[in-house]
């Protein structure tokens, strides 16, 4: 496994040959923000990856008992040779890597507020044009109707792949490591989205539901498992792959506002009934054999949700784990067998 | 949820009836507590649950109740029963990483010990966690839940944002219950507001003076009292009998801390080793928030500046500007940060604020603890850790 598993430093570099150095890149953190914008100024959006392990550079700044995802975050930008950051204000732990970052690199980051419902579009559509505005400034760039169509259809190119994808693994022909492979692809412009290769036929089909699961061991255990990875739940998953605004010559940065929130919701957002409701729909269209959660350790969004859709699974009688992913750990053979004993359970309902 | 002996006694007019006569010669704060607590259990209005920071001008303004119930799970662990409440929303999957204030009300509403509310009123200021409590408390008792969104800079935009919700949400909270709050209302309400507000200040002057004669104790003790009595009658008189109950000191000052975040409120030896040491806490942040006076003629915009006046909002430099100000005019020499583990929006910014006042020259202890759950208390370290903080000061 370890031949195989790449870090996401090495990836990521990997993709600085082919794209340019990281001063030309847009680290980002959050599904909500339109990478539309970043990429039509000439940037190159690259969802920063958590990366398991210690984070001694971001110990300095952020304490244990915040989320891990951020303080991840926070490791890798401070190894980057520079940059921009386009946050979504999404929780308390972002807002104080923020703080971290802007005082680190004064002037290249930008904090969005996120709505959280799709009725305050209109208030998004300004945050957009403040960013807008801003990448503007910052890259000494101009922006016309050509460059946004243009990135429009880069940027939705790579889903509408990913939905393909996404097809072929809930028919078993994609195997999990390569389905994490082009969903981290679809959303780091900095590489290539690679032709699938076709993979084994996986056995158990599992929904995967969480934050993010950026490590690709886990992915690569999934393998192992014979899992058939029949969807997700991540934040930068199948949701943004359902994200395709439409416009043509009107305010397009309306249609980004309008289109972004009204993908399915994260945890973060109001509307958790709708969210619970849209969750177990797809889980029993889907007919899993088990619903593997992975949030984030100290995720407050999260765990919040926790209560109601563990009750919601009961109801339907769905089994499922809940492994709570702290980026500086990787119990993988613990993972490995209590994956195991939920499908076990599922097979003797 | 349970509906248990408890609820049913907290729902009993007779138990009101009978503790009213203790009540003579207990202090106004008592007082107050007692008549919202009858008030909220029997129902004599609407109940609504409130977060810390929601402008509770509002809710008197509707005639409702407000509930506030973070400050009800300081209050509950102050009596030194919190945990068994702890407990029992852990079980029910209520991770123990969650703020324990939050896992604190869930355990409460869990066992039946928290009234019907009506409605549910929160602000998305200062935390996170709250927005995703008071939606899942208010999915318990199945009543609507009001949430105004507060982005964090400030902007003319933003003020126009929150100011609209509240708009909004007044709106709404009229139509459920039937009533229009009249401009008389408004006018009398945040008369009351103001008033108090200026009693605030007549304390802040006093915890400036050397040595300092408030209790830092009762300040941060007093908090809840602050932001749940503002537009209430009671709100004023409160802390002018507050005003009225500090007294000349005439022991030792050795030091003069500020003090940021809150404080544990279950029964633990802290303040007594501090004053022990003579240690001032000569103010808190959260104690310490002040906003311009209210003007009922556009009341919804009014109380956005109140909200905005919080400065734990936005960029932390915003949050520092103001430490540092509070630091120098109430004559601190260190600041100690309550680190209260499951609150991300102030611990995740101590380290940068320790640094910030390190710069200054303003020693700084980061304490970690938890505010509400005793079991997080170990405090041989927190004392180690403090007498050694002195020692540098």
């Amino acid at each position: 496994m370890a031949q195989r598993t790449r870090t996401n430093s090495e990836m990521r570099n990997e993709g600085d040959k082919k794209e340019g150095s990281s001063v030309n890149k847009a680290f980002w953190n959050c599904s909500y923000l339109p990478l539309e914008l970043p990429l039509a100024v000439g940037l190159i959006p690259v969802r920063m990856m958590a990366q398991n392990g210690p984070t001694p550079l971001a110990d300095r700044f952020l304490p244990a008992n915040l989320c891990s995802y951020a303080r991840s975050f926070l490791e890798e930008s401070l190894k980057e040779e520079g940059g921009l950051f386009l946050l979504c204000d999404c929780c308390d732990a972002v807002r104080r890597l923020a703080d971290a970052l802007e005082y680190e690199f004064p002037g290249k980051v930008m904090l969005l507020y996120l709505p959280r419902s799709p009725e305050y579009f209109k208030f998004f559509r300004e945050e957009l044009k403040r960013l807008q505005d801003f990448l503007l400034q910052i890259t000494a760039r101009d922006l016309d109707q050509e460059k946004i169509l243009e990135a429009k259809e880069r940027v939705a190119s790579r889903r509408r792949y990913f939905q393909e994808i996404r097809a072929l693994a809930r028919e078993g022909l994609i195997r999990p490591l390569d389905y994490f492979q082009i969903l981290k692809a679809m959303n780091d412009f900095s590489q290539n989205m690679e032709p699938a290769k076709a993979g084994s036929q996986g056995k158990a089909r599992v929904f995967v539901l969480g934050n993010n699961l950026d490590d690709p061991a886990v992915w690569e255990a999934f393998e192992e498992l014979d899992l058939r990875i029949v969807g997700d739940d991540l934040c930068y998953g199948e949701k943004q792959a359902e994200i395709f605004p439409e416009f043509q010559g009107e305010d397009y940065l309306e249609a980004l506002a309008l289109s972004y929130l009204s993908r399915p919701p994260c945890p973060r957002m109001r509307n958790l009934k709708e969210r619970l409701d849209d969750l177990l729909n797809k889980i029993q269209a889907r007919r899993v054999n088990g619903v593997i959660i992975f949030p984030t350790k100290y995720c407050d969004s999260f765990f919040y949700d926790l209560p109601l859709l563990r009750t919601s699974l009961k109801e339907k009688n769905v089994p499922f784990l809940i492994l709570e992913q702290d980026y500086s750990q990787r119990p993988l053979e613990q993972l490995k067998t209590r994956i195991e004993v939920m499908l076990e359970k599922g097979e003797h309902r | 949820m349970k509906d248990g002996s408890a609820l049913k006694l907290l729902r009993s007019s007779w138990v009101y009836s009978f503790l009213h006569p203790f009540l003579k010669g207990q202090s106004p704060s008592v007082q107050f507590a007692f008549g919202l607590a009858r008030d909220a259990y029997l129902k004599r209005k609407p109940v609504a649950f409130t977060s810390l920071f929601f402008p509770t001008e509002l809710v008197y303004a509707l005639g409702m109740i407000p509930f506030p119930l973070e400050v009800i799970a300081g209050i509950v662990s102050s009596l030194g029963v919190a945990v068994p409440f702890l407990r029992k929303a852990e079980e029910e999957w209520y991770s123990q990483d969650l703020c324990s204030f939050h896992r604190l009300g869930i355990g409460l509403a869990l066992q039946g010990y928290l009234p019907q509310p009506d409605a549910v009123l929160s602000l998305t200021s200062l935390c996170d966690g709250s927005h995703r409590f008071f939606y899942n408390v208010s999915h318990l008792f199945k009543v609507p839940h009001f949430l105004i969104e507060v982005p964090g800079l400030g902007r003319e935009q933003d003020r126009e944002y929150v100011s609209g919700q509240l708009k909004r949400t007044r709106m709404e909270l009229e139509a459920l219950f039937g009533r229009r709050i009249q401009q008389s209302q408004w006018e009398e309400v945040l008369g009351y507001s103001n008033s108090m507000r200026a009693e605030l200040f007549k304390i802040y002057a006093l915890q400036s003076q050397t040595p300092c004669p408030v209790s830092g104790e009762a300040a941060l003790g007093n908090v809840g009292l602050i932001y749940t009595c503002a537009g209430s009658k009671w709100g004023p008189e409160l802390i002018s009998a507050w005003r009225e109950s500090i007294e000349r000191r005439e022991d030792a000052e050795n030091y003069r801390l500020f003090w940021l975040h809150l404080r544990p409120y279950y029964p633990a030896p802290i303040f007594a080793f501090l004053k022990e040491r003579g240690v001032s806490i000569v103010g808190d942040e959260l104690s310490s928030y002040i906003w311009p006076e209210l003007n009922p003629v556009n009341p919804e915009f009014s109380l956005t500046t109140k909200i905005y006046a919080n400065f734990g909002l936005g960029p932390i430099q915003n949050r520092i500007n103001n430490i540092l100000r509070l630091v120098r005019e109430r004559k601190a020499q260190g600041v100690v940060i309550f680190s209260h583990r499951g609150c991300r929006q102030s611990t995740g910014g101590a380290f940068l604020l320790k640094e910030a006042l390190k710069k200054q020259g303003i020693p700084c202890l980061i304490l970690d603890g938890d505010c509400v759950d005793p079991r997080e208390l170990n405090w041989e370290q927190m004392r180690t850790r403090i007498e050694g903080f002195l020692e540098i000061l």
